[in-house]
């Protein structure tokens, strides 16, 4: 049961005091005093406890009036309703009390209904007004609370029609480090200096009050929050705390221009511009405005869509390629989503991905990925390719998620992957914001057998003590410092000193961002493991990374540095030989400069090239006189698989003159007598895997010669030879010459690097639009060249093609803030021509048509 | 007596009384105390000493007391000499003076009413027997009471 309100019972008479307090007592507590000078001092110890006062008139020492007289000049005392007692036949009595300051009257002889409800809804009265006024203002600050603000703005905006005024939301940096630092009682203290600040600043003229929290939320007119602007960011030349001149605050505009708009959505967008500048040093203030406004909407319109887009499928896993920089090898992935919205086209990953950290959609987001690489981990192990390991990012929500590691661990269980094959990449800054819960996390992982990288090391505050603390396995370079560092003279950057660091803590050392032949060159010279970048590979789709892949061949990326492991520092050698006596002899002659595996007939060679093995071979010595023709099937079962075609073979022979199998022998790369002394066998090896590699270097330096580094598709040399190998049966072709419309608009009103992405977009849609064999070339800035093969040649069909590309990149731009574009003129080679350069000039007459009759569509040469 | 008779002794409305105290024991707990008030005292001292101001100021008190306790015949010789002794002057006007033996009058009918029947109460050694179920669901002795 609640406690009873209590109540002041003023009367000289005893009798009548007690039968006051009779009535009285079946609802109240009550306090009684003869007078009302005994009242007073009842009053100093007991007012904040008491609901009413029921005052008789007439008594000696200090009578009702003057008692009224004396609580109202106290502020707490007069907000007590006082009922004055009178006879009911003195009106003059009556109308005294109330101009003392009475609250109502009950008249003489006392009936207790009469009183009982009276004073009953004298109390609700107060208890309503107090609570009016709780609502009305904050209780911390003393500042309007949010609704009174909105009510006192609307009726201002309501006096002055035609007043310019703003409203202006203040947070402050970081006020819960100030709380939990200084404690809960220095941040209330802080909020209320600031309020005392605000209200002094703000003056008559405007209205302070507080949103919530550390916001507040001010009403002034426009000039005056020009001129005050001065004083925002921080409080250092004022005569203020040294708490609340250490502390930054950033400040939001709205400028009142439409006010058909709610008070409550001015104050919001107020809030949203001084939400946008959080975390920008030196900027105090930001104006909202309809850059900002369409920002936070194209944000909105994101948010919006995320969920469809998860459960539609519209997020797609794309595979990057990561490299051995030590046998240019395919080494590894990294998983990256993609999200291409059936309207919008491509959304960029550098727009959604900070949007959903800051939303909490990624750890959900991050799960689909890891279900998505799982499951394509099992189906290539299913499809009997050698694994490679693929690694996921692992964001700082994901960290502090409970049940990461258990969801990690299902995952791997539920698809049946080794966990070593799925490397985490776990952003630095995660390790900065909660050291102490990472360090065990990652250990939890590691002892599961997961992989953890860290990511985007050197792009922050990166602290070398976080090496000491963690057990990582690789070290992952952010693409900024790469490209920084590399830009140095060698002598200037410390790249070596990272990546040697980096070894001596057993980490292999990904640089991730590698775009030129020079940062190649310069990461392979300070010993960097492996590299991922546009220099070596775009992103691509699973069924391109597995073209790439079987092309390529792979060396798994490892844990440990190369250049750490024994077994790795020597070349390994594959020798199959029936003869066990001989192959004694070689792994004599060869411990110490080659890895050896040996297969002692064909069968066990064979289960070696299946099983996926040989991947780590660097020559195989194989007899030409295997049993049953065994040396013909092993080389059979080598040809057979792309990624094995750059492997050297050495054919050993019982004698140089050996007619038997000296033909055999032909199909190898090379060929040695066993009669020769072993040295020479040494020799022969070392030669054969330097042109091998060379070969390989080769063969991927004139690749890198024939693309484009932006956008990873053919240049200008590349078409030609890609030209070139066209066969008849790829006939008929269509040529498409592209060109984007505004590129020069974007590069001026965004910068470069918006033009770039702008090309790299178009570039990913020609290759989504495409098959593979198609021909794509970035054949100047903003003009490219699509080839396609074995193409109907029906002009409407060769339009549509065209058009729909056209449509397709519009919409990729649909929601940015500028449009884009582009034309493209078409051209058919007909089976029975000759694909030439005169194909390339008919389709550039066409977009020459096309840009200037219909632009933003397709012209076919001839047709249109 | 009854607390009933009682009234009808002193000229008083009980049943009045009744519906502002709705127990015998309460009514009794008031009634006695208006024996003990000093506000007829106060009265009659200030008339013998021909003070207007005090004589107003008590007739006013007791006009209350009376008003709440529901004792009307002294009520109405009570509220007249209130009314006599209101206008200032000097001394006790003629009025007043000439009503003064009927207030004593009726405060003495009123005070043995009383008398009488707690008299009778504490002869019966408790609440005297009364017609109200109030009465019957209160039986607490003034004894008790304290």
């Amino acid at each position: 049961m609640p406690d009873r309100k209590q109540i002041l019972v003023v009367e000289d008479n005893e009798l009548n005091r007690a039968f006051l307090c009779e009535i009285l007592s079946g609802e109240y507590k009550t306090l009684e005093a003869g007078d009302g000078q005994e009242a007073l001092k009842i009053l100093a110890q007991h007012k904040d406890s008491i609901a009413l006062i029921l005052l008789d008139v007439i008594m000696p020492v200090m009578d009702g009036f003057t008692f009224l007289d004396r609580i109202r000049e106290d502020d707490v005392l007069s907000l007590i309703p006082v009922i004055v007692t009178t006879q009911s036949d003195n009106e003059k009595d009556e109308i005294a009390a109330l101009a003392h300051g009475a609250t109502d009257y009950v008249p003489k002889p006392y009936r207790p209904q009469v009183i009982l409800h009276r004073v009953a809804s004298l109390i609700k009265l107060r208890e309503t007004a107090a609570m009016v006024n709780q609502f009305q203002y904050d209780r911390l600050t003393g500042l309007y609370s949010k609704e009174f603000f909105y009510q006192q703005v609307r009726e201002r905006l309501a006096d002055d029609p035609d007043g310019e005024y703003c409203i202006i939301c203040s947070n402050i940096l970081n006020f819960k480090l100030v709380n939990d630092l200084y404690g809960v009682q220095a941040g209330d203290q802080l909020l209320r200096e600031i309020a005392s600040i605000a209200m002094r600043t703000v003056g008559d003229t405007g209205l302070c009050g507080r949103l919530s929290g550390d916001r507040f939320l001010y009403f002034q007119k426009r000039q005056q929050e020009q001129l005050d602007r001065q004083f925002l960011g921080h409080f250092p030349d004022m005569d203020v705390s040294p708490l609340c001149k250490s502390v930054t605050m950033y400040w939001g505009i709205y400028e009142i221009t439409n006010r058909a708009i709610p008070v409550e959505q001015m104050c919001d967008r107020a809030l949203l511009a001084a939400t946008s500048i959080k975390g920008q040093y030196h900027q105090y203030f930001a104006i909202y405005d309809d850059s900002l406004r369409n920002s936070l909407l194209r944000e909105q319109t994101i948010t919006d869509a995320m969920e469809a887009a998860l459960s539609t499928g519209q997020f797609m896993v794309y595979y990057q390629p990561k490299y051995s920089l030590n046998s240019s090898s395919l080494a590894g992935a990294e998983a990256l989503v993609r999200w291409i919205h059936p309207e919008w086209g491509f959304m960029s990953p550098g727009e959604f991905i900070p949007l959903f950290e800051k939303n909490g959609f990624i750890p959900r987001l991050d799960k689909y990925v890891w279900d998505q690489v799982c499951a394509q981990l099992h189906q290539w192990k299913a499809m009997g390719l050698p694994l490679l390991p693929v690694s996921v990012n692992v964001s700082r929500l994901d960290m502090y998620q409970d049940d990461l590691v258990e969801t990690l661990q299902s995952l791997v269980k539920k698809y049946d992957i080794d966990p070593s094959y799925l490397h985490l990449e776990i952003t630095e800054s995660a390790y900065t914001d909660s050291p102490g819960q990472i360090v065990k996390t990652v250990q939890r992982l590691r002892e599961q057998g997961f992989i953890v990288e860290m990511d985007d090391f050197g792009s922050g505050y990166s602290s070398l003590n976080i090496l000491g603390q963690l057990s990582l396995d690789v070290l992952k370079l952010d693409m900024q410092f790469i490209q920084n560092e590399t830009s140095k003279p060698a002598s200037q950057s410390i790249l070596n000193d990272v990546v040697s660091m980096a070894h001596k803590l057993h980490l292999s050392v990904v640089a991730e961002g590698v775009e030129t032949r020079d940062q190649m060159s310069r990461l392979q010279a300070v010993g960097c493991d492996y590299a991922q970048g546009y220099f070596f590979a775009r992103p691509m789709c699973r069924a391109d990374f597995e073209v790439l892949w079987k092309q390529a061949g792979a060396q798994a990326i490892s844990r440990v540095p190369k250049s750490l492991q024994p077994e790795n520092a020597q070349p390994c050698l594959l020798i199959i030989d029936e003869d066990a006596s001989y192959r004694s002899q070689i792994a004599q002659a060869l411990t110490g400069h080659y890895r050896l595996k040996e297969a002692a007939s064909t069968d066990q060679a064979l289960a070696i090239i299946r099983s996926g093995e040989i991947s780590v071979v660097s020559a195989v010595l194989l007899s030409m006189t295997l049993p049953g023709g065994g040396a013909a099937n092993i080389m059979q079962a080598l040809h057979q698989q792309p990624q094995y075609w750059e492997l050297p073979i050495l054919a050993t022979i019982p004698d140089c003159n050996d007619t038997e199998t000296l033909p055999f022998s032909l199909e190898a790369d090379d060929t040695f007598c066993k009669s020769y002394p072993l040295v020479a066998l040494q020799r022969r090896l070392t030669r054969l895997i330097e042109a091998a590699s060379f070969h390989k270097r080769e063969s991927l330096l004139q690749d890198q010669a024939h693309r484009d580094q932006l956008t990873g598709l053919l240049n200008r040399h590349g078409l030609f030879a890609a030209l070139s190998a066209l066969r008849k049966e790829d006939l008929p072709l269509a040529a498409y010459m592209f060109d984007l419309d505004n590129l020069k608009e974007v590069n001026d009103t965004g910068g470069h690097h918006a033009g770039d992405q702008m090309i790299c977009i178009f570039a990913d849609l020609l290759l989504r639009s495409t098959r593979n064999g198609d021909i794509l070339c970035r054949y100047g800035g903003d003009e490219f060249l699509m080839i396609l093969q074995r193409m109907t040649p029906e002009d409407d069909v060769i339009r549509k093609k065209g058009d729909d590309i056209c449509l397709a990149f519009k919409k990729c731009f649909a929601s940015e803030i500028y449009n884009a574009s582009c034309s493209v003129g078409a051209a058919l080679c007909e089976a029975d021509e000759i694909p030439s350069v005169e194909l390339i000039e008919r389709a550039d007459q066409a977009l020459y048509d096309a840009k200037q009759k219909h632009k933003g569509h397709c012209c076919l040469w001839g047709k249109d | 007596m009854t607390i009933q008779e009682c009234y009808q002794h002193l000229g008083g409305d009980y049943a009045k009384m009744e519906q502002r105290l709705s127990s015998v024991r309460l009514i009794e707990k008031f009634i006695a105390k208006f024996l003990d008030d000093g506000s007829y005292a106060a009265l009659r001292t200030a008339m013998e000493e021909g003070d207007r101001l005090s004589a107003f100021r008590a007739a006013h008190t007791l006009k209350g007391v009376c008003g709440n306790l529901c004792f009307d015949r002294l009520l109405i010789s009570v509220t007249q000499l209130t009314e006599h002794l209101r206008p200032e002057c000097e001394a006790i006007p003629a009025q007043a003076a000439a009503l003064w033996p009927q207030v004593q009058q009726d405060y003495a009918q009123t005070a043995l009413a009383i008398h009488d029947y707690l008299n009778a109460v504490q002869q019966h050694g408790t609440t005297a027997p009364h017609t109200s179920s109030a009465c019957d669901a209160d039986p607490v002795s003034r004894t008790e009471e304290g």
